[in-house]
């Protein structure tokens, strides 16, 4: 196939490489693609010239990468970035490690420098395949110019085949310019792997192990989401009255306000939640891979309880905890079978949920009586949430920031709460709330922020005025890395040591640079009324919340390695964690 | 612990990047690899890597094994001797 066209004044002008892909990726519906240009990646971004695409230059590459993940996540559709060879590629790879561990579709395209001098260190050659495969899904290394939409159109697809995950295409610089001759698609061969049906037996089992449960758990991950499968995870636990706890990821699969929602279990995880896996004789597990920041000691999990695992990957079934029945499959169409299993009339544990509800009041109730001085992070999330709406998006980074959201933000509508959890990405956040403005222009987005964590992705703020992308970034301004800082009081004897900010800069001083309005609250009630002013009005804010670092101790805490049951508690809160000791 | 051999088919796509993913994922398993052949046609290419490990583990890294794309096959059998490395003795000459 000759590709060459006929431009205007009559001139035949041949068809690179490039062009063809960037036509390709416009027909593809893809509109929005995130990078920065550099030598050997110029070629594609010229091919995007007059395109009906558009690009969103970050400033740096990894706040690019990490816009494409969320972009991702929100519209379960890969995310695309482009960025050059080298220190271009380079800066994409804690962008690429964060998307593998949270099962997050994106494609990277990165320029290489070109064929004739690989391996000959050329200025800016870094082997960014080599470098990039253990932390990822799949990679392409383009070698021939009619292999670039094959393998172009290959990754997109692999990116959301079975579980989602980040696919990286190397792109040299004269495959990009070269013409493309033929339709060839022969360097591209792969092994799809789709999704298997689950088996009918296995399904039949986990069920009658269920009925014969007396305190059945679900513990609910990121999977629930990403296979759309909320309905039927609470069609069953309502069928059986059974409580619902999740991980981190999985906190954005049900509605926060479902009266089964216990919260996220584990070391940040709420002492309901705790209480029900604890007290659980059986757990159904789906779309986790079983974190130990989830299930901390997973001898201790075991123990006396039947797990069953729903998952979509077979390699996370045994991996770090044995079920006692293991199903591959589609979360929701796993689910669906099991519903159809389970009898109307199943007897439901009303009392066992209602023990873990009165655990949750108490524990609410406590946290309203203590009065902190200044800003208390938990008020601060409550404040903001009561001002947002239900269908708002939010980001967060990481820190205790982080961990203070998973115990306290309320997530209404699923899939809109996005953290990096598996990688635990500190700077995360405001990037990853620009990539949901962009894919959900008209949904407000809120971006919670440590002082830490913004101040390194932070120049990335100058997208909002760019590409009037009026986001919401709400600080937690402690001076310090908070949750290192925690562990060292905690598991280090407050040997303090690295953690703390002298001289954070004037982050009011830093939003207006970006010609977006800061404010420093002295109380809740400002604090409500500038992000309510914000959202009426769709305007980008940056809220500097102050929080006192000597106070601000994210509990309760499961330390590391630790069985649920040894949950460190706030201080003056007091619960006995075993149901049946009469406190029921 | 016991000896087991991994039998891998990977697609051959002119590269060595097939093969080095397969052993990317081996070298995050719990598994000690004693020996390693490998042989290749047009099509494909075949690695046998001999371990000794236990069962849970080699049963990992070939659930592990099966998600890459360029993996064709991926199995392992129980309680095989495992193979005199002749690259050794080549070595040692060298020396
Ligand atoms: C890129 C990166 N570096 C280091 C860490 C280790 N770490 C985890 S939390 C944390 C502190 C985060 O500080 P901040 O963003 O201010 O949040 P805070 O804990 O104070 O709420 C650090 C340093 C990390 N997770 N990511
Ligand atoms: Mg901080």
């Amino acid at each position: 196939m000759n590709q060459n066209q006929v431009n205007q004044r009559g001139v035949i002008t041949v068809v690179r490489a490039v062009d063809a892909l960037a036509d390709e990726i416009v027909k593809m519906n893809i509109k929005e693609v995130f990078g920065i240009p550099g030598g050997q990646i110029m070629p594609l971004f010229d091919a995007f010239y007059g395109k009906d695409a558009k690009i969103f230059l970050f400033r740096h590459e990894q706040g690019a990468i990490h816009a494409a993940d969320a972009y991702g996540r929100v519209t379960k559709r890969p995310g695309v970035v482009m960025v050059t060879s080298g220190p271009g590629a380079t800066n994409l790879a804690t962008g690429l490690a964060n998307a593998m561990m949270d099962s997050s579709p994106l494609v990277a395209l990165t320029g290489q420098v070109p064929t004739s001098v690989f391996g000959r260190d050329a200025f800016q050659e870094t082997d960014i395949v080599g470098l990039s495969m253990p932390i990822v899904k799949h990679t392409f290394m383009v070698k021939k110019p009619e292999d670039l939409i094959p393998a172009f159109k290959a990754a997109y697809r692999i990116a959301t085949d079975g579980r989602p995950g980040p696919v990286l295409v190397d792109i040299p610089r004269d495959v990009q310019l070269s013409e493309v001759k033929g339709n060839g698609s022969g360097g591209i061969n792969v092994n799809y792997k789709g999704v298997p049906e689950p088996d009918i037996g296995l399904v039949a089992y986990a069920v009658k192990l269920l009925m014969e449960a007396k305190r059945p758990v679900m513990l609910v991950g990121g999977g629930v989401c990403w296979s759309n499968s909320t309905e039927e995870a609470l069609a069953i636990a309502e069928a059986l009255w059974m409580p619902i706890v999740t991980t981190l990821p999985g906190k954005n699969c049900i509605p926060n306000n479902h009266p089964l929602f216990m919260g996220p279990a584990g070391m940040h995880g709420r002492v309901e939640a705790d209480a029900a896996l604890i007290n659980s004789d059986l757990v159904l597990a789906v779309g986790t891979r079983f974190s130990d920041r989830t299930v901390g000691d997973f001898k201790e999990f075991q123990r006396g309880r039947r797990i069953i695992h729903i998952d979509i990957d077979k390699s996370e079934i045994g991996k770090n905890v044995k079920p006692s029945v293991g199903i591959i499959g589609d979360a929701k169409a796993t689910l669906r079978m099991m519903l159809e299993l389970i009898p109307k009339a199943a007897v439901k544990n009303e009392a066992f949920v209602n023990w873990l509800k009165s655990i949750k009041e108490a524990y609410e109730k406590f946290r309203e009586q203590d009065d902190m001085p200044g800003f208390a992070p938990w008020k601060v999330l409550k404040v903001v949430r009561e001002v947002t709406p239900p269908y708002a998006i939010t980001a967060t980074s990481v820190g205790s920031h982080q961990m203070w959201s998973e115990l306290h933000w309320d997530v209404y509508v699923p899939g809109t709460f996005i953290t990096s959890a598996g990688l635990g990405t500190m700077g995360f956040g405001l990037p990853a709330a620009l990539g949901a403005k962009v894919a959900k222009p008209n949904v407000p987005v809120i971006d919670i922020d440590g002082d830490g964590s913004f101040q390194m992705t932070m120049q990335n703020l100058a997208l909002v005025r760019e590409y009037n992308l009026p986001i919401i970034v709400v600080i937690f301004d402690n001076s310090t890395l908070m949750l290192v800082r925690h562990w060292q009081m905690l598991l280090y004897s407050r040997r303090i040591i690295g953690v703390d900010f002298q001289a954070n800069p004037d982050f009011i001083k830093i939003a207006e640079a970006y010609g977006i309005d800061g404010v420093r609250p002295s109380n809740y009630d400002e604090l409500r009324s500038s992000v309510s002013r914000a959202i009426r009005n769709n305007e980008p804010l940056v809220v500097d919340v102050t929080i006192d670092r000597e106070r601000d101790l994210v509990l309760p805490w499961v330390q590391p390695g630790k069985w649920l049951a040894e949950v460190t508690l706030p201080d003056g809160f007091k619960v006995n964690l075993r149901y049946g000791d009469g406190n029921e | 612990m016991n000896n087991y051999k991994i039998s891998i088919t990977l697609l051959n796509d002119g590269s060595v990047d097939p093969l080095v993913r397969a052993l990317n994922v081996i070298r995050r398993g719990k598994v000690n690899v004693k020996s390693i052949i490998m042989s290749s046609n047009q099509n494909h290419v075949n690695v046998e890597v001999y371990v000794e490990g236990i069962e849970d583990e080699v049963n990992w890294v070939c659930n592990k094994l099966n998600k890459l794309y360029d993996i064709v096959n991926v199995s392992y059998t129980t309680s095989i001797s495992i193979p005199k490395v002749q690259s050794l003795q080549v070595g040692e000459r060298n020396g």
